[in-house]
């Protein structure tokens, strides 16, 4: 999985550098379509976060492999897309959690250097 | 969940997908296919709820959902399409876009006056049709107001479908704008209701009434026999034997002392001057005065006609001391020859 590079340091952008991870973790919890992520992610605090990315996000992560996706027809309406994490889907998340943890903990150090109370 | 069963994906989500469709059309099939399945229904799920606006106002245009999305998925941005295939409408769609995102992005509070704007795009867009019929903008304008406000209210709620609705929209926004000071200045000013009411009417010229010359009415008229003599009290008829008459408004109008007007009765209204009779004479006058206002004074005699003289017996007024020997030759001197008396030449003593 590629890093991001983090632009602007706002909530916005944030979110974006890390959008990859928190949408794996949502569907690592359970298998879900695209505006039931999206609104997983809301409830979880993530209040800024466009539709549009999350669906883009999800298709790329099951470009690269990191994510099932099937199908659901449905006889009310038209069909819906779920996406679903797999075996590499399982890694990259163990992964860049851990990734993650380092870059939050250097964060707080160097926030704490700083005489700023995180 | 949702109440419609037949049409489960309202118009206004199948519009937007299909934007979202028109702004990748530049990937491949499969591709676009993996962004829009689901899409549909994702999209009409996010529209059932929380009731604030279009899919347009919570996601933005199609175009920037696309743009999102692919970015967020790692695709290239859209490559840039040959000019040949963004018509004029579409360009001017798109700066439209641009331009209302804008300033609704400095002032967000506009977007709740939307409903304003209807009745005024439709009040200004029937300045168009006001202008061509040439009928007062009031009544179209309004029945444009509701007709606008009509189409706002459906398109909000997903009842407008089909391409035709955003180019149509931007059109009428852009043309609307356009219109608008026309439409001001059709309302402010509005033609006069009193304008061709007869009752209002200033008294006009009777043209052609009474006698005229050359298109000038006539209020006087100086009659001389061939000798060049004044001809007094004199009556003139036409071909059809109409007296010749002069017409009141031009006798009083040449009038600026208010005499004539006194000759009006009391009663009638009716001027007690006799108009056919020439030269007009009234209030004590003998008629041979010099109009008012003016310096042309009728002489007492004119040039006389070339030819001979006939003999003063025509003469109406019989001359007291009239010599048989009053020859043809003698020019008319004006009134009846007076009688020269004979020069008594006295001799000085």
């Amino acid at each position: 999985m590629r890093q991001e590079v983090l632009g602007i340091m706002d909530a916005t952008q944030l979110v974006k550098g890390v959008l990859d991870l928190a949408v794996l973790a949502v569907v690592a919890r359970e298998d879900g379509y695209g505006y039931d992520v999206v609104r997983r992610l809301r409830a979880a605090g993530l209040e800024d976060v466009g539709d549009a990315s999350v669906y883009g996000t999800l298709r790329r992560l099951y470009s690269a492999g990191a994510l099932t996706s099937y199908v659901v027809p449905s006889d009310e309406g038209p069909h819906r897309k779920y996406y679903g994490i797999n075996a590499q889907g399982h890694a990259a998340l163990a992964s860049q959690s851990k990734t993650w943890a380092a870059f939050a903990g250097t964060m707080a150090g160097l926030l704490d250097e700083a005489g700023v109370k995180a | 969940m949702n109440a419609s069963t037949n049409d489960t994906v309202s118009t206004e989500v199948r519009d937007y997908v299909a934007g979202v469709r028109a702004a990748l059309s530049d990937l491949t099939v499969e591709d676009v296919e993996e962004f829009t399945t689901g899409m549909e229904a994702d999209l009409a799920e996010r529209l059932a709820e929380q009731g604030e606006g279009t899919l347009r106002d919570r996601l933005g245009d199609p175009d920037a959902y696309a743009a999102e999305l692919r970015s967020a998925a790692g695709l290239p941005p859209r490559v840039p399409v040959a000019p040949a295939r963004t018509s004029a409408a579409e360009q001017l769609s798109t700066w439209w876009t641009g331009v209302s995102r804008s300033v609704l992005g400095q002032v967000p509070w506009l977007r709740d006056l939307r409903p304003v704007w209807w009745a005024v795009r439709g009040f200004a867009l029937a300045a168009a049709p006001a202008l061509v019929l040439g009928v007062p903008i009031i009544w179209l304008g309004l029945l444009g107001a509701m007709v606008s406000i009509a189409l706002g209210l459906m398109a909000r709620h997903g009842r407008l479908s089909g391409g035709w609705v955003g180019p149509v929209r931007v059109m009428g926004n852009i043309t609307a704008v356009l219109l608008l000071p026309v439409a001001l200045v059709m309302v402010v000013d509005a033609p006069d209701p009193y304008a061709n009411d007869p009752t209002w009417a200033e008294p006009q010229y009777s043209s052609g009434a009474g006698l005229t010359y050359d298109g000038e009415p006539v209020a006087n008229v100086y009659a001389y026999d061939e000798s060049g003599r004044r001809i007094d009290k004199v009556r003139l008829l036409d071909q059809n034997g109409r007296p010749l008459k002069v017409s009141e408004d031009a006798l009083t109008s040449a009038d600026d002392m208010g005499d004539v007007d006194l000759m009006r009765d009391s009663r009638t209204g009716e001027l007690d001057i006799a108009r056919d009779v020439f030269p007009l004479r009234w209030n004590g006058r003998t008629g041979w005065e010099r109009m008012y206002d003016r310096e042309w004074e009728p002489p007492m005699a004119i040039t006389p006609l070339p030819g001979p003289v006939p003999s003063v017996e025509a003469s109406p007024t019989p001359s007291p001391s009239a010599t048989p020997q009053a020859t043809q030759t003698s020019p008319g001197a004006g009134a009846t020859a007076t009688p020269t008396p004979t020069p008594t030449t006295s001799v000085s003593r």
